[in-house]
């Protein structure tokens, strides 16, 4: 198994269990939701919040497939709702707000709408869905990117789908290590092969002295994210595939 | 109570339709809606998914307005979608966040002409058209705001768990736009896994009372590749299957 992968799973994880209330996006956040959740056991730390209208809290009856499996998250839902009211109100009272990321800039912008012209697209990708009034209503917003290409960190997103507003602290938490994002970005924590990031953000002109190095994991910890990792490949995620064969 | 195909063939070319429901897709609808050969759809759904893309696929769409188009397993792409874009296929698409197109639902089901919204303005739903002209700024003497345009639905297909023969509606899932929608219908069909007794629908929850309801069609594993709790699991091969299936050789 991928020990990036692994580490990133259980780094992400961590930031669920600091807070109460965790809106949380598709893709990675669902992994480290679920990871969260299972390293609390009987005591839950957080509850999720998602966007087509329901709250969990503790580990799902199986992993879900999306944020939308509700037949997988079963018992751990604790309250039913709509989208409105999660993205018209209840995501502006989160702790933590937590996105995947495929594209991101150093303002903390997302583009997942298109690469090239937005009515011609070279490629289209799938569009914002919540997102957007997520990371608008955002009082904490923390970008995931859990890929293997620095590139995908730019100066300016090609498109804008999602921007935090001017209020929003945010970070981006990578494979190999966190940066804040906003009007003064800066690398915050180094994890493994910091470098690369580190490379990345000076050829960005982004601060990356006194970074502080993050805790390792604990063997509970990556036991727990290589089992979510296991039974997320079995469950679709082309992640966890790509990250089970190492 | 009725038949899906009687439900479905009084769509007729050019109206818009809701398809529901989020994370519970009424593939059955939209299986019957293109063997129907209903074509020059309006279809509104916010969590596009395979359905809308099977739809676009099948060339039965006109106008699509959505937030987001992909297979939620995996995650992989819509096919259909993004070839449909990339290729300029003549649909007119109205994209949105979908917080925004629940409330243009709600301003519909409300008879009001547009709602007020929060839209980040460096997003291209505020710099560009995206919207493909469902967004605005208004003045009032209370305050400016971006105001999404009301979107009013012809026919609603709603999926509930269950539902009795009054109409009473119990979802066994989140909502989603779901009750947004069937209060901005014309019409409102609700596509049930089972149909129960009203004491067994008030006992799980009713969730879309009667009122809103004209029909009632019963039809088990109406949402099937999705699962419903309860009734059935998500069927993860299935949806592999089917980007398989959309995926260019």
């Amino acid at each position: 198994m991928n020990p990036d992968v692994l580490d990133f799973l259980v780094r992400s994880a961590r930031e669920f269990r600091r807070t109460g209330w965790v809106f949380t996006g598709f893709h990675w956040p669902v992994l480290a939701g679920e990871v969260a959740a299972r390293l609390d056991g009987a005591t839950p730390t957080f509850r999720q919040l998602f966007e087509a209208g329901f709250a969990t809290e503790g580990p799902a009856d199986d992993l879900p497939t999306s944020t939308t499996d509700f037949a997988a998250f079963g018992s751990a839902i604790t309250w039913r709702g709509s989208t409105g009211d999660v993205l018209g109100t209840l995501v502006r009272r989160a702790d933590l707000v937590v996105l995947d990321a495929a594209n991101v800039d150093l303002a903390g912008r997302l583009n997942s709408t298109a690469v090239g012209d937005y009515r011609a697209p070279a490629v289209r990708l799938p569009g914002g869905g919540g997102a957007p009034d997520a990371a608008h209503g955002a009082r904490e917003l923390l970008v995931l990117y859990g890929g293997a290409d620095p590139g995908r960190i730019v100066r300016q997103v090609e498109h804008v789908t999602a921007a935090p507003s001017v209020r929003t602290a945010v970070r981006l938490l990578t494979r190999w290590g966190t940066v804040r994002l906003g009007p003064a970005p800066r690398l915050l924590t180094a994890a493994r092969d910091e470098t690369v990031l580190a490379d990345r953000l000076r050829a960005l002109g982004v601060g990356t002295t006194g970074a502080m190095v993050e805790k390792a994991p604990t063997d509970e910890e990556l036991a727990v994210a290589a089992a979510v990792l296991t039974e997320a490949a079995r469950r679709g995620y082309l992640v966890a595939r790509e990250a089970v064969r190492g | 109570m009725g038949e899906l195909t009687d439900a479905v063939a009084s769509v007729r070319p050019g109206d818009t339709v809701w398809l529901g429901n989020f994370g519970a897709q009424l593939f059955a609808v939209g299986e019957e809606l293109v063997r129907a050969g209903i074509r020059d759809l309006h279809v509104v759904v916010a969590s596009g998914g395979l359905l809308l893309d099977r739809l676009i696929g099948a060339g039965a769409v006109a106008e699509a307005t959505f937030a987001h188009c992909w297979s939620a397993v995996g995650p992989a792409p819509a096919w259909n979608f993004r070839r449909a874009w990339q290729d300029g296929a003549p649909i007119r698409w109205h994209e949105l966040p979908m917080g925004v197109l629940a409330a243009a639902l709600d301003a519909a089901a409300r008879g009001v002409p547009f709602a007020p919204v929060n839209v980040n303005e460096d997003t291209g739903f505020a710099t560009g058209d995206w919207s493909g002209g469902m967004l605005a700024r208004a003045e009032s003497p209370f305050g400016a705001a971006t105001v999404v345009a009301a979107l009013p639905v012809d026919v609603a297909f709603v999926h509930a768990a269950l539902a009795d023969a009054a109409g009473d509606c119990a979802f066994g899932e989140p909502s989603g736009e779901a009750l947004a929608a069937a209060r901005a219908a014309r019409r409102v069909v609700v596509v049930a896994e089972r149909i129960a007794p009203a004491t067994e629908v008030r006992a799980a929850g009713v969730d879309l009372p009667g009122l809103l309801v004209d029909t009632v069609v019963a039809l088990p594993g109406a949402v099937a590749p999705d699962g419903v709790p309860g009734h059935y699991p998500r069927n993860v091969e299935a949806y592999e299957a089917a980007v398989a299936a959309g995926r260019p050789a």
